[in-house]
């Protein structure tokens, strides 16, 4: 099977945001809108400063609350781990977007429909990456198949390199962080 | 949140409604001799048109209607999730509306279409069943929401159907008394249960503040919005002072205010002809328009209520 999944090194990543911008432009997004969002901490105090720089979207969740709480089962996991909306049965209550810890949905006013990252899943079947792993600069992002064991992502996840976001929540995330 | 301003709305009406009903049907039972039946038929028949205002205004927020766009058919795949509480709630408006809107009908002695097969008795029991799920699906709604702290605990279902009740209440009562001036004097008999009802959501509005505010960092700043921050105004003033405090001190005000008053013996009779006309005379004015004050301060402060746990909902923190 395939369970594809993101690994997001924070120690190379400078927020420079051309992961966002690439996602918009891949998907023609309106003005305003993001799919992806580069938040960043400072911590300590001075002069031992650091700051985390850590990318956040669409977690792919394989326990994903925005599927449970869907009323139309608009949302919805496919067997390869990518979660889409089906765009025909979606009703805009936005429950989804108040459910999801990582915020990812973003509202899609021409629409109505609460939108977020795809994994860029019509890439994937011409042997491309996402756009945002495909453009950054600082070589933070890696993507690729945790059953290939072969693979850098599962490699990293295996030596438990890796972690995602709040997996206290019990959403088993896709993308996983080097901190 | 994006559940905003119209969410709220539709949270207020819904529980007003489904208490109203279950107010409606606990003034028949308890009415020996019919001087209840005015808060009977008020609570019965107000239960279907709230719920129904409300879900005007949901359908409002709905996306495709935010986008101008006309496309009824995608509320038909609202009845498909059963993992979902949106689902059950639209199931459980689907039959509620109409059946407790008969029911109401029947109160009255209207005639309708089918009234021949129509058993109140069942439509009453299965009517409050369902006015009890309205009244905590929407407590439920927001509680299995972990992303935001302050609605994901076991007090929020027990809150909002208090506050349920206690709007429908107030609600049911107005209706009423509009109907029916001289209902007033019997209301009573409910003060009871608006002193429990107003007491315990005192109660678990405490409870759900200091337990949240202790539970974790995100959901501490959503306490400190509502009690010391950018909704501490409103929070005090509108839902403790004018929809709780306020409230719960005039259910006391007559017995101290017949206290004060004069030459008054223990039946309630004033003893001076002259002054006696017009002691009636205020009594009953004041009866109804208390009911009317004490109403729509607590219906104002539910509403309030539901308007401050979506805004001061907060997400987790991821890192």
């Amino acid at each position: 099977m395939t369970r594809y999944a993101m690994v997001i090194d924070t120690k190379k990543c400078v927020g420079c945001q051309a992961c966002t911008v690439a996602c918009q432009a891949e998907w023609g997004l309106p003005p305003g809108e993001r799919f992806c969002r580069v938040e960043s901490r400072e911590e300590g105090k001075f002069p031992n400063v650091t700051r985390q720089i850590i990318p956040i979207q669409c977690m792919h969740c394989a326990n994903a609350p925005c599927i449970d709480v869907c009323p139309t089962k608009a949302s919805y996991r496919r067997e390869d781990g990518i979660v889409l909306v089906d765009e025909k049965r979606c009703a805009g209550c936005k429950y989804c977007m108040v459910a999801c810890p990582y915020q990812a949905r973003v509202m899609n006013h021409d629409s109505g429909v609460p939108e977020k990252c795809r994994f860029c899943y019509h890439r994937l079947g011409e042997g491309k990456e996402p756009a945002c792993v495909n453009t950054c600069i600082g070589n933070a992002r890696l993507f690729g198949d945790l059953d290939n064991p072969d693979s850098e992502v599962a490699k990293l996840v295996a030596r438990q390199k890796a972690q995602p976001l709040r997996a206290d929540l019990g959403t088993k995330p896709s993308i996983y962080y080097v901190r | 949140m994006q559940f905003g301003w119209i969410i709220a709305v539709y949270l207020f009406l819904a529980g007003a409604g489904a208490g109203a009903f279950i107010t409606g049907v606990l003034a028949r039972l308890r009415d020996r001799d019919g001087r209840l039946s005015a808060v009977t038929r008020a609570g019965t028949l107000l239960a279907a048109p709230l719920a129904t205002l409300g879900i005007l205004f949901l359908v409002l927020d709905l996306g495709w209607v935010e986008a101008g766009k006309f496309e009824p058919w995608r509320l038909l795949y609202l009845y498909t999730n059963p993992s979902s509480m949106i689902t059950w709630g639209t199931w459980i408006l689907t039959f509620f509306i109409p059946l407790s809107f008969l029911y109401g009908l029947a109160q009255t002695g209207l005639a309708f279409p089918g009234k021949a097969f129509f058993s109140t008795r069942l439509a009453g029991y299965l009517s409050t069943l369902l006015a009890f799920g309205i009244a905590v699906y929407t407590g439920i709604l927001l509680g299995v929401v972990k992303a935001v702290p302050l609605w994901n605990n076991s007090v929020l279902p027990l809150l909002f159907l208090i506050s349920a009740l206690s709007t429908g209440l107030a609600a049911a009562l107005i209706g009423a008394t509009l109907i029916d001036k001289a209902v007033s004097a019997r209301l009573h008999v409910f003060k009871p249960v608006h002193i429990t009802l107003v007491s315990s959501e005192l109660l678990l509005i405490f409870f759900l503040l200091f337990i949240s505010a202790k539970s974790s960092q995100v959901a501490g700043t959503s306490v400190e919005m509502l009690i010391s921050g950018a909704y501490s105004l409103l929070f005090w003033l509108g839902v403790i002072v004018a929809g709780l405090a306020l409230p719960l001190a005039l259910q006391f005000l007559p017995a101290a205010a017949a206290a004060k008053t004069g030459p008054v013996s223990g039946g309630g009779q004033p003893l001076a002809v002259g002054k006696s006309a017009l002691s009636v005379q205020e009594a009953a004015y004041s009866g109804k328009g208390l009911i009317i004050l004490e109403g729509v301060l607590v219906l104002a402060g539910g509403f309030i209520l539901r308007f401050l746990i979506l805004a001061a909902g907060q997400p987790v923190n991821l890192f």
